[in-house]
């Protein structure tokens, strides 16, 4: 699948970034592919998964019911605790699988670009699929760090995590004021 | 891209395999159909896009070395991607529900799969036409069919992105882009990858021309020789040579025929490769087909076969009939060169009969029985005309197993953290079979038996669920509603928290998950339940000596909530409320009202503006004075206009709402006194000492009465 051409830049611009590149172009000007991103997104926050179900629907598709739990919320008015239907799932038998969605597990930490909630089965994406998704992770000496959500759209490149949510919060901010 | 090169990606073995709990995605015959959806985009007029997709088929397809063939179905007016049918469709207005606002998806390729073995049972490609605009002809500002199709045609064969920057596998497309229009190397060895490595065992042979020549584009079928079932197909190639992959070991009757009738060649991507020149023909003879016996993990050589030239006899039937095993319906073959009441139909299945047959120049009609022993799957029909010219309707006949019937539930409702043991009953239930609770799968299917399912229920929210039991075959039932989820209740607030010893006491619970039959125990004794909402019941207290005692809350079959010391039995009798005078006050409060009754000389606190229905909410009194057993004086507080009721509490915990409802109003607008001027006593209300004097001193008094008997009960 083919996430929005902007999100290309971005995704490119973010995996070629290091920590500090990240934080100075997101008060620079060269923050443009990561405004998109930011500008697309209904919610940004770091959630935490707190429950995981998936549900077969009456129409024989299939969605996963993330609990969320809002560690640090960016934008939007996002409930502290609160439920995301996001298509794709294994259940009775059948999986459905989109390729290029990241999934995640109870107890995962993750940066999420989500868009908003679709009329039709109340689902949301992560703006660009793995575009819009960023796994929290620590490292060897309990730092936490940010990582690309999916290996396959890119080296696994990890960058420092207060940095990381600095141009998050810089980007969302500079946009709010706009 | 220099980002790709310099972290040293490589070029040469960049595809990724989906792979999905350790099991790669593929499909289970090499030949996929794809259908398009008949509304093609928004944005072509010209109906360009179609030879864009055929070619983005075509080139996947014509990978050297791979086995991956696609043929396109008749178009179809669904884009449901739930469906079976493997749909290319452009997506004007999100109907399908993949592209929410903002999601920044071009194109999406939902896969659905069998988790047990990676086997993909259903793929879509849905193009995001609301949001982004598509052409063939490489305008500015669109999104080029070919390309993003070939990049989701990957998808769709069980290849995921590829770190590749060059590859059509890349995950990041730009409008007017063309590059990924054709494959890449990786991109070709991932086709090459996708073959299954479980297709092990083979037949293979070749289709010639009565002159000895090969046909190209043949459809060559195994049938198995014991039952009669269609068990595979395969094209044969420029020279004439086939190999049918993936067969289990078994005796094998082959049959080649052209492409034509229900499927053409025109529904091929590589329709010049297509020869429709010569009569359909079996190994051996139609009337008594060769057994080609094939072992486990090898290939099998049936050599050529010799077919005749190109008949008129040509079957057009484009659906297959659906038949439960045992059952029997009659079917309507179409076709040309059909003779009139000499057409022979057969089978080569023996579960499988055929009576009462009938027939035109184009059609021929048959009673047919399917006995309740015919394993499951595809049959097909052969035909023979008066003229002798020989026709396989291939794979016409879908033979499944009864679907399953779900009649009762021994246990209809459970909690809602799930856990419940529930025994499913019904009829023809299949071993493997999964049952799920509005959507929910079960976690724990025990068969017992065709009738009998036991189930454990999964977690699921408050409310009425449908109960679906799938079998593995993919039949299901459906009992709409059949399971009612309730939680544990929860209580949040009693009043009053103390009642007379001798019972009766009306007693509020407010809290949440009170199902319409709860049952409320006080110290193990029931008491009198009138449920008023999910939130609010009203109970009526049983008799027991003074003491705390525990309050027990059970929705019936639901574990049950214990409350330690929620109520007290005290010794007076509870307060009654038989009247209030005045019965409404300005919104800004002041008013004194006389609320008159029994047992009322131990009232605390007198609170206003008390939802009725709940008896919660509100503010107390400004000041309360104690007229004796049977009236207290009360300031009403400022409080926003509406109909509420008063409550009275005593110091024991007792209370109750006084009967009517007291109305808060918008203040008169007046010259003078009005507009909260509520302290104000009237004189017919004065019979005391007091009686003239002014408001405050009256409040004042109150005030140092309730301290007196707060204070006498403290001590």
């Amino acid at each position: 699948m083919k996430p929005l051409p902007t999100l290309f830049l971005c995704a490119a611009g973010l995996l070629g970034w290091t920590v500090s590149d990240l934080a100075a172009s997101s008060t620079a000007a060269p923050a443009a592919d990561f405004a998109a991103l930011t500008a697309a997104a209904e919610w940004i926050a770091e959630f935490q998964v707190v429950d995981k179900r998936c549900a077969l629907l009456a129409d024989g598709s299939i969605e996963t019911r993330y609990t969320f739990s809002t560690l640090t919320p960016m934008k939007g008015a996002i409930p502290s605790m609160h439920e995301v239907r996001i298509p794709g799932g294994v259940v009775a038998g059948r999986g459905l699988h989109l390729p290029g969605l990241p999934e995640w597990a109870t107890g995962d930490r993750a940066i999420l670009f989500l868009s908003s909630a679709g009329p039709v089965r109340g689902w949301r994406m992560p703006v660009g699929l793995g575009a819009g998704a960023f796994r929290v992770i620590q490292d060897g000496s309990g730092r936490a760090r940010v990582r690309a959500a999916s290996a396959a759209d890119g080296p696994p490149l990890v960058h420092d995590y207060d940095h990381f949510v600095a141009a998050v919060l810089a980007e969302t901010g500079s946009q709010a004021s706009r | 891209m220099a980002v790709a090169f310099g972290l040293g990606i490589s070029t040469a073995e960049g595809y990724h395999r989906i792979v999905l709990g350790g099991k790669r995605l593929k499909w289970p015959t090499s030949i996929i159909t794809w259908q398009l959806h008949a509304g093609g985009s928004d944005n072509i007029a010209d109906g360009s896009h179609v030879a864009a997709l055929e070619h983005a088929f075509a080139e996947w397809a014509s990978v050297p070395g791979s086995k991956v063939r696609f043929q396109r179905g008749q178009n179809v007016a669904s884009k449901n991607p739930s469906s079976n049918s493997h749909v290319v469709a452009f997506d004007e207005n999100n109907g399908t529900g993949y592209f929410p606002s903002g999601s920044g998806i071009v194109a999406i390729t939902p896969l659905t799969y069998d988790p047990a073995n990676g086997t993909i049972l259903d793929a879509d490609i849905l193009f995001n036409g609301r949001d982004y605009a598509f052409g063939t002809g490489l305008q500015p500002g669109s999104f080029d069919v070919q390309d993003v199709a070939t990049h989701e045609i990957g998808h769709f064969i069980g290849l995921d992105h590829a770190p590749s920057v060059s590859g059509t596998m890349w995950p990041y497309v730009s409008p007017g882009q063309w590059l990924h229009r054709s494959l890449s190397e990786d991109d070709a060895a991932g086709a090459v990858a996708v073959v299954s490595k479980d297709l092990d065992s083979a037949l293979f042979g070749t289709i010639r021309h009565e002159d000895g020549s090969g046909i190209r584009g043949g459809s060559v079928y195994a049938v198995d020789a014991n039952d009669g079932r269609l068990v595979a197909a395969a094209a044969s190639d420029h020279g004439g040579s086939w190999r049918i992959r993936g067969l289990p070991a078994g005796d094998y009757h082959v049959y080649a025929a052209p492409l034509e009738g229900g499927i053409s060649a025109a529904n091929l991507t590589g329709d010049s490769q297509v020869q429709t020149d010569f009569g359909a023909g079996f190994y051996g003879s139609t009337a008594a087909p060769l057994r080609f016996t094939l072992g486990a993990a090898t290939s099998f050589q049936c050599g050529d076969l010799w077919l005749p030239a190109n008949n008129l006899l040509v079957d057009s039937t484009s659906s297959a009939q659906v038949l439960e095993q045992g059952g029997a319906a009659m079917l309507t073959l179409w076709g040309s060169n059909f003779s009139p009441n000499a057409t022979e139909v057969w089978s080569l299945s023996p579960w499988i009969t055929l009576s009462n047959v009938t027939s035109g120049s184009s059609w021929v009609q048959a009673r047919l029985d399917v006995a309740g022993q015919c394993p499951p799957g595809v049959y097909d029909l052969y035909l023979h005309n008066a003229g002798g010219d020989f026709e396989a309707v291939s794979a016409v006949l879908d033979v499944t197993r009864p679907a399953p019937a779900l009649a009762a539930l021994d246990a209809t409702r459970g909690g809602t953290a799930g856990g419940s043991p529930v025994v499913l009953h019904g009829a023809d239930f299949q071993e493997g079979a999964w049952v799920l609770f509005g959507g929910i799968e079960s976690p724990l299917v025990e068969w017992v038996d065709p009738g009998q399912l036991r189930v454990f229920t999964p977690a699921h929210e408050a409310g009425l669920a449908d109960v679906v039991v799938v079998n593995p075959d993919g039949r299901q039932t459906r009992l709409p509603g059949g399971y009612l989820f309730e939680a544990m209740p929860v209580l949040a607030e009693v009043f009053p928290t103390a009642g007379q010893q001798t019972g009766g006491t009306s007693v509020l619970l407010q809290g949440a998950e009170f199902a319409p039959d709860l049952e409320v125990y006080f110290d193990g004794s029931p008491a009198l339940v009138q449920w008023q909402s999910p939130g609010l019941a009203k109970v009526v207290a049983p008799a027991h000596v003074p003491g705390s005692v525990d309050l027990l809350l059970r929705n019936p079959g639901m574990p049950e909530l214990t409350v330690a010391d929620a109520f007290t039995y005290v010794v007076p009798p509870d307060p009654v409320v038989h009247g209030m005078t005045p019965s409404s006050s300005d919104t800004g409060g002041g008013a004194n009202v006389r609320l008159s009754g029994t047992g009322l000389d131990a009232v605390t606190e007198v609170r206003f503006g008390v939802n009725s229905a709940s008896g919660g909410g509100g503010k107390s009194a400004v000041s309360l004075q104690v007229l004796g057993a049977s009236a207290v004086q009360a300031v009403t507080p400022s409080f926003k206009t509406g109909n509420y009721s008063v409550r009275v509490t005593t110091g024991t915990g007792q209370g109750v709402l006084a009967p009517g409802k007291f109305q808060f109003q918008a203040a008169a607008s007046s010259g003078g006194g009005g507009g909260g001027c509520g302290g104000v006593i009237r004189p017919g209300d004065r019979r005391d000492p007091i009686g003239d004097a002014p408001a405050w001193l009256l409040l004042l008094g109150g005030w140092w009465l309730y301290r007196r008997r707060s204070l006498a009960s403290h001590d």
